[in-house]
Order: structure tokens, then sequence, then C-alpha cells
């Protein structure tokens, strides 16, 4: 298993796709740097007449908005990685010599799955930490709990590739990929027009995106991630934007609950044990 | 009982406990509508060189899918080393080159063969040395450290004849392993499995190239729809119970024996005793046959191959 997990993790690191997203990570965190740096000098000029709390509330929007960025791209990625891990192996031959090795498929798919969080998790810790780290250099401002936030956004990576493997264990790479993403993008939907619905007392909205929580738990997590980067709980009483929080589709879902956190670890362990039956009735 | 007489009970008894390399009983594999296998039955015994021979779509990779597991039969039961199919076990002891063959793009030969002696078991300190050593063998030391995606594909099935000799398996598979290779490399397929047979292991090859098949095997199995025709020594091909025949004037059906394969007027009669060869050109000549030759000789494998394919068996 951790021979599989070695090799998944080398493979990526000498693949030239993880480089190009390094480099564009960096350029990313520049410009939006330059962002908030304008932000900033912009509400000095106005500092006498607006309170910090609504400047750092503003910021912790505009940084809600370039972590959804982040977890978009991180969706895609986690998408990428995963859709390929089996099905690439299957079909191009590569798995028929290591599987006349004695390899279980549960040893083979923990083993993948290993490899793949271990590089989303981090991809998602080291852009989600340097991002961070440069809004507080510029504004000052350090959200709720930094390390919620990126770990949040880091379990939402692993949650979206661990849909991806089970789907790779039958079908093709495109497809699995392209199923992850629509998925990611639905219950994100879904966890919008629940929080809408919630607010006009619609119970069949609201009910709705409380069961997705559970069925794909992508969304529940990008929403609890994004509560850690609001601003600390202080600024919120007076907060003229707390309505607009509330609906806002980027914003805040309601704080970690420790409960919802266990379920997304037996969600996972449930994923892979489907797919490593999946890949032992499966036939080479 | 005496000492001696003790000593070979007990090597008898001992050959006994030791199951064959490969056992498998009417195995059925179907694909939907399609039959890979039907009724597959056979016995490779230990340390033999075994050919499995048939034309593309015989189902002879897939013989080999269900002995290692990756594909399960329909119908029929089997073992090898002892196992029930697809024993994941019995795996430690095997070694094999998939006709597609394919390894980690991105990893060096070395990086490749290191990757399966973890996969195989062996202990970490057996590493180095086993590398070196099956890198020499293959004949790939020079390119050792350079990624596979650079190599030929004749090269990368140098590297998958390596990976199959990793681990000091007791069976090997190989499925068409010079498909992709030049006649050096065919020659080295050969001195490898010369070796393999001197140290006792058994090897399985598939192929349908009956020139490399007769240089190297023991015995043959010939396979055609899922089905083996026969089973035979290589040995008994090159007895002397064979004769090759010209003859004209008579019609194609009133002749013994079967068309040479190479297409000429030649016909081949197998089975005939030495004694027996006047009679049958008497024979000829009495019904009006003209004999312009009779040669006596070995039939090649490769006219037992179609004159079983011909005949269905």
């Amino acid at each position: 298993m951790l021979t599989i997990m070695r090799l998944s993790i080398i493979e990526q690191m000498r693949r030239r796709v993880l480089r190009v997203l390094a480099v564009l990570t960096v350029i990313i965190v520049l410009i939006t740097a330059w962002g908030f740096d304008q932000l900033i000098i912009s509400s000095r000029r106005f500092m006498d007449d607006v309170p910090l709390e609504v400047i750092e509330s503003s910021l912790s929007q505009v940084l809600v908005f370039v972590m959804f960025m982040f977890s978009f791209v991180l969706a895609m990625v986690a998408a990428s990685l995963g859709a390929p891990a089996i099905s690439g192996e299957v079909e191009s031959g590569q798995a028929l010599a290591l599987f006349a090795r004695p390899l279980s498929p549960t040893r083979f798919v923990v083993g993948r799955w290993m490899g793949l969080a271990a590089v989303v998790g981090a991809y998602a810790l080291v852009s989600g930490g340097l991002e961070l780290l440069t809004v507080a250099v510029v504004t000052g401002f350090v959200p709720r709990s930094p390390i919620g936030a990126m770990g949040y956004l880091a379990a939402q990576g692993v949650v979206i590739l661990t849909l991806s493997v089970v789907l790779s264990t039958r079908l093709p790479a495109v497809a699995s990929g392209a199923i992850g993403i629509v998925l990611f993008g639905i219950t994100w939907v879904v966890g919008i027009m629940g929080s809408a619905g919630r607010l006009l007392g619609s119970t069949a909205l609201s009910d709705l995106s409380r069961v997705l929580r559970f069925v794909f738990p992508s969304d529940a997590l990008w929403r609890v991630a994004a509560d850690n980067a609001a601003p600390p709980p202080r600024s919120l009483f007076d907060d003229p934007f707390a309505f607009q929080a509330t609906t806002n589709p980027f914003a805040s879902g309601g704080p970690s609950d420790p409960g919802y956190l266990l379920y997304v670890c037996v969600w996972i362990v449930a994923m892979l044990a489907l797919a490593a039956f999946s890949l032992s009735r499966r036939e080479l | 009982m005496t000492g001696a007489a003790a000593d070979v009970s007990a090597a008898a008894a001992a050959s006994l406990a030791v199951p064959p390399a490969i056992e498998t009983h009417d195995l059925v594999k179907r694909y939907g509508g399609i039959t890979a296998l039907d009724g597959l039955s056979m016995r490779v015994e230990r340390g033999e060189v075994f050919g499995f021979l048939g034309p593309n779509g015989a189902g002879k990779t897939t013989a080999v899918k269900l002995c290692l597991g990756m594909a399960r039969p329909t119908a029929g039961s089997g073992q090898v080393l002892g196992a029930p199919l697809g024993d994941i076990e019995a795996r430690r002891a095997i070694g094999y080159l998939p006709e597609l063959f394919r390894y980690q793009q991105w990893l060096s030969a070395a990086e490749v063969l290191r990757v399966h002696c973890e996969l195989a078991g062996l202990a970490r300190r057996e590493w180095p040395a086993t590398v070196e050593r099956t890198l020499e063998q293959v004949g790939l030391t020079e390119r050792a450290a350079d990624r596979v995606g650079t190599f030929s594909k004749g090269m990368q099935q140098r590297l998958g004849l390596g990976v199959a000799l990793i681990g000091r398996p007791q069976l090997v598979f190989l499925d068409e392993p010079t498909s992709a290779l030049d006649p050096v490399g065919r020659l080295d397929v050969r001195r490898i499995i010369g070796e393999l047979r001197s140290e006792g292991v058994t090897v399985f090859l598939n192929s349908h190239l009956l020139t490399e098949v007769e240089r190297v095997c023991d015995r043959v199995a010939i396979v055609d729809r899922g089905r083996v025709l026969a089973q035979l020594r290589l040995a008994d091909l090159t007895s002397d119970r064979t004769v090759r025949i010209r003859v004209s004037g008579l019609a194609e059906a009133d002749v013994p024996g079967h068309a040479s394969p190479d297409g000429n007027d030649w016909r081949v009669v197998e089975d005939v005793a030495p004694d027996d060869v006047p009679a049958m050109v008497a024979d000829l000549v009495r019904r009006g046959g003209q004999v312009h030759a009779v040669v006596p000789g070995a039939v090649s494998l490769e006219e037992r191959f179609i004159g079983l394919l011909g005949s269905g068996g």
C-alpha cells in the first residue's frame, strides 16, 4: 500500500502539470496581493468615516471570493488527479504487471488514494496558506481560523478526489472527471438555494441542501472553510453586511462541527471500500 | 523395506506431494456472447518450458489472465502452484510479462525494477543486487537511469522481461515475449528461458511464433477457439515416423497425409513406421499414382500446427 502511495506521489511530482499549477498559483497570489493592497489604499481615504469592523468584513468577503476561486481550482485538480487514478492504470495496461504481484485491489485503491490525497491536501494547504499569509502581510487581516479555513478547503478537495477515484474504477478518466466537477457544481448551487430557502422559509430547498450535505459533502465543507475565513466574531455583531453574508453564495454556512467531520471520514472510508469492491469485480 | 527402497518411495511421495505448476479443468470463459475459452484442460509440470500456441484470438491471453486471477472463469476450475486460480499469495512466486507491456513512464528502468522488488516482498538489502543482475540479464544496464518514457518499444519489452524475473519466481508467464524485439533481442529471450529452465523455473510461453517455440519448449499445447487441439512433446515431433511424399496422377483425397504448409506439391504423412513406407509407395503406384519423391524425416511444429488447425483437431 505504501509502495503504491509513494509511486502515486512520485508520478505527480514528475509530471509537468503540477509545476505549471504551482507557477499559476504564485501568479494568482501576486495578483490578489496587489488587489488587496489597492483596497487598503482606497479604504484609508475613508478611514475616519468607516469603522474598522466594516473594512474587516469587506476584506473577509473579498477573501472568501478568492478562496472560492481556490476551491474551484482545487476541485479541478482533485477531479483531474482522481479520474485516471484507476482507469488510466487499467486502460494503459500498467495494472497488468502490478496485479501479477501479491497486491490486492484494496491495497491498490487505498495506496493510490493516499498518494493523491497527500498531493491534493498539500496543494490546498500550501496555496491556501500562501494566500492567507499574503493577505495578512498586505492588509493585516487575519481570519477567525486560518488553519481551519485551509484544512476544510483541503478536506473538500479530498472529498472530490475520493468520488473521482470511485468512479475511476468503472468509467474512463474523462467521464469520471466530468462527473466529479459537475457534482461539485450541483452541490454548490443546491447549497446556495438551500441558504436562500432557509431565509425565505422554503423547507423543500433547505431539506434538499441538508440531504446533499450527507450524499456528497463537498459544498458543506466549503461553507465551513468560508466560515473559518470570516473575521473574528466581535466584528460581526455590528456588521452592516451580516444579512448579505447569510445570503451570499460564497459565504459561510455554519461553524465546524466535529460530528459532521467524523461523518465525512466515515463517508470517505465507505467510498474507498466501494472503490475496492468495484475494482475487485473488474476484469483486467 | 530396504533403505534404498524407502528412499525411492520417499522421493516418489515427495514428487506426488508437489502439485503441478498449472492444472486446469474444463475452464470456460465467455465475454457476453463470445466464448474465449471453451473447456480448457491442461497440466504443466514443474520445471518445464511449456509452449501455448494458437492463432490470434485462440484464447491464449485469456488463459493466462485466468491463471493469474485477472479474469474469473465462467465455469471450470484450476490451480497454479497448488493454489486456486487467482490466489493472491501464490503470486509471490509468479513472474509475468504481459502481451500489452507498459511500465511507469516517469520512472527510470532501475526504479521500475525496485518497485517490483518491493511488491514481490524482497528484503530491502536484496534490491540493489537484484536490480543490477536483472538489468544485466535483459541488456539494459547502460539505460538503468533513463526514464522508461524515452525507451523504444523493444527496450520496454526487455524491461518487462526483467520485471517478470524479479522475486525468484517458480513460474513465469511470458505472453508473446518477442513481439517487439529484434533478432538479437529474440536470442536474448531464448537465452533467458534456457537459464530459467536450468534453474528449475517453469515457463509458460504464449506465442504464435512457431519457430521460437520450437527452439525453446519441452512441450506444447496447440489451442484454437478456446480448446486444446493437441498437447505434444517437441521430442516426439523429431521422431522419424513421418514421410514427405510428392505424388501426381491421383486425386488429393486418394493420397494419404495432408498438404505441406509450404504450399508446394509435397504432402506430409505422419505416424508411419519406416518398415511400412515401401508398402505405402507400392499402394500409391498400384492405384495409378506417379511417385516422384519420398523423403523420410521429422514433421515441423509448423506443419503439425497447420495440420491440426486445418482439421479442427
